[in-house]
């Protein structure tokens, strides 16, 4: 595989949050540290209509992120040690022998992907569930999500699968990092930068 | 209270403090004085190793720390590590040149190797924290904050000491100008702190300060040192040219400036945000 990556139907996710809850227990990551975060992102209102009438445009939809192994992952640029590095199989990956647990991969990723494991006093971060990849079984959270809105695959494939549409807020511009990350926006989602929603749930990503 | 950044805090002021110590020293404080502000090197050498002890605490493998230089071409963080032990090294061999009072030759050649690699480092600091993903810190504020807080806190460390020494007060006059230099640059930098408020509302997932709060705290930090700089100039103008200016307002004008330049810096460091989730 090229670069392998996820896909995200948006359409599909109902925000149930399995594939948060099957990656912290399969990989038994601490409390606090979450390598797959879903956001909700909500917004709308009241809009007045001609004749005194009013509707609403609410609008609330779920955005399933975890590491997007980057074309150009800011976090390796930064890592002080060179412990974050993308291996030659396309995946950005921790050096524990490296890692000095400084944070900064942390501070700068937009998709808060590297989490700093206390107990370790390293980061650690999302590696596409590698042991599973290697018994030939899909990553926890695809295997987990009953929706089937999450998949794994080759980035290139699943562009040509899926499409290549634009990423919608909350997401960062793609331009920053280059995420591989194919997703399928829903009807009202809104362009990335967009100020007419937010995320509503800050505590739990 | 959000005390996760603290170390670094205190690592980012104490480095500008040494830094501060021995630019004042050198050039703002006359001839005259010259003894008194040597004596200052094993001081600003104090801080600085305990400024390198607070970033190592802030890691999660202090064990690990010799590896940070393994990525100067392209981090920041690295190249940062990499001049705060090159000015460590080289306040070093300054601390060991002054350690007799008569002046050591190369000593001027050393000190100016302490200032320019100091201040290389202060800029590599900012540029630290000049991340396009972190709206919060992406300014060029950053760059007056962290230069005039080392003319600042070099200026009053050495208008305390000269008080103290019972020095005339025209012997401040060096320190007071560059103090006002660095207030100066401090303040020019809080409307470049206000991060761009769209930017920064997009993701309240990161937010730790509401942004409203932001402007009141900036305007504490700015009354703070203010007022600490402004002590000092009270204490020289009190006392007439030939006579020494209070220690106590100058002890006074230290501690506002360094509980200023906390405060502030705390703020700098809650007003984190990302970009995205």
């Amino acid at each position: 595989m090229k670069q392998p990556a996820f896909y995200l139907d948006m359409t599909a996710c109902s925000g149930c949050k399995t594939c948060m809850v099957a990656c912290i227990d399969g990989n038994d990551l601490p409390l606090g540290v979450m390598w797959r975060r879903v956001a909700e992102y909500t917004g709308g209102g009241w809009v007045k209509q001609p004749g005194s009438t009013y509707s609403q445009d609410v609008f609330s939809y779920y955005a399933s992120i975890s590491c997007n192994h980057c074309a150009d992952p800011i976090c390796v640029k930064n890592c002080p040690t060179t412990a974050m590095h993308k291996n030659a199989q396309g995946i950005v990956l921790v050096d524990h022998n490296k890692c000095v647990g400084c944070g900064y991969c942390r501070w700068s990723c937009p998709y808060s992907a590297p989490q700093l494991n206390k107990a370790l006093g390293k980061m650690t971060k999302c590696d596409f569930c590698a042991k599973r990849l290697d018994a030939g079984l899909k990553p926890l959270c695809v295997q987990a999500c009953p929706m089937r809105a999450i998949h794994f695959g080759e980035y290139e494939e699943l562009k040509q699968r899926f499409g290549n549409a634009p990423h919608v807020a909350p997401l960062p511009e793609e331009a920053l990092t280059g995420p591989c990350l194919v997703l399928t926006p829903p009807r009202n989602a809104r362009p990335v930068g967009s100020r007419q929603g937010k995320i509503s749930n800050p505590e739990e990503i | 209270m959000y005390t996760q950044e603290l170390p670094l805090v205190f690592f980012t002021l104490l480095a500008q403090l040494a830094v501060g110590i021995i630019l004042v020293g050198q050039w703002a404080v006359p001839a005259s004085q010259r003894a008194l502000a040597r004596r200052q090197t094993p001081a600003a050498l104090v801080f600085l190793a305990v400024a390198a002890l607070l970033s190592i605490a802030h890691t999660g493998t202090p064990l690990h720390g010799p590896f940070t230089l393994f990525n100067l071409g392209s981090s920041w963080l690295s190249r940062e590590i990499f001049l705060l032990c090159l000015t460590g090294l080289c306040l070093l061999l300054l601390a060991f040149k002054r350690r007799k009072a008569d002046a050591a030759p190369q000593e001027d050649a050393c000190a100016l190797a302490v200032i320019l690699t100091g201040l290389l480092l202060i800029l590599v600091m900012g540029l630290v924290y000049n991340q396009k993903t972190i709206p919060g810190w992406n300014h060029l504020g950053v760059f007056p904050a962290f230069f005039g807080a080392a003319l600042m806190l070099g200026s009053l460390w050495h208008g305390l000491i000269l008080a103290r020494a019972k020095a005339p007060a025209e012997a401040l006059n060096g320190p007071i100008i560059c103090a006002v230099i660095g207030l100066g640059l401090t303040a020019a930098s809080l409307p470049l702190s206000m991060p761009d408020m769209a930017l920064a509302g997009l993701n309240p997932a990161t937010l730790i300060i509401p942004y409203d709060c932001l402007g009141w705290s900036h305007a504490l930090h700015a009354l703070a040192s203010g007022t600490g700089v402004c002590l000092l100039i009270l204490a020289a103008l009190r006392a007439r040219p030939q006579n020494a200016p209070c220690p106590c307002l100058a002890l006074a004008a230290f501690v506002l400036l360094a509980a200023g330049e906390i405060f502030g810096r705390w703020v700098f460091y809650l007003s984190y945000s990302r970009l995205g989730m």
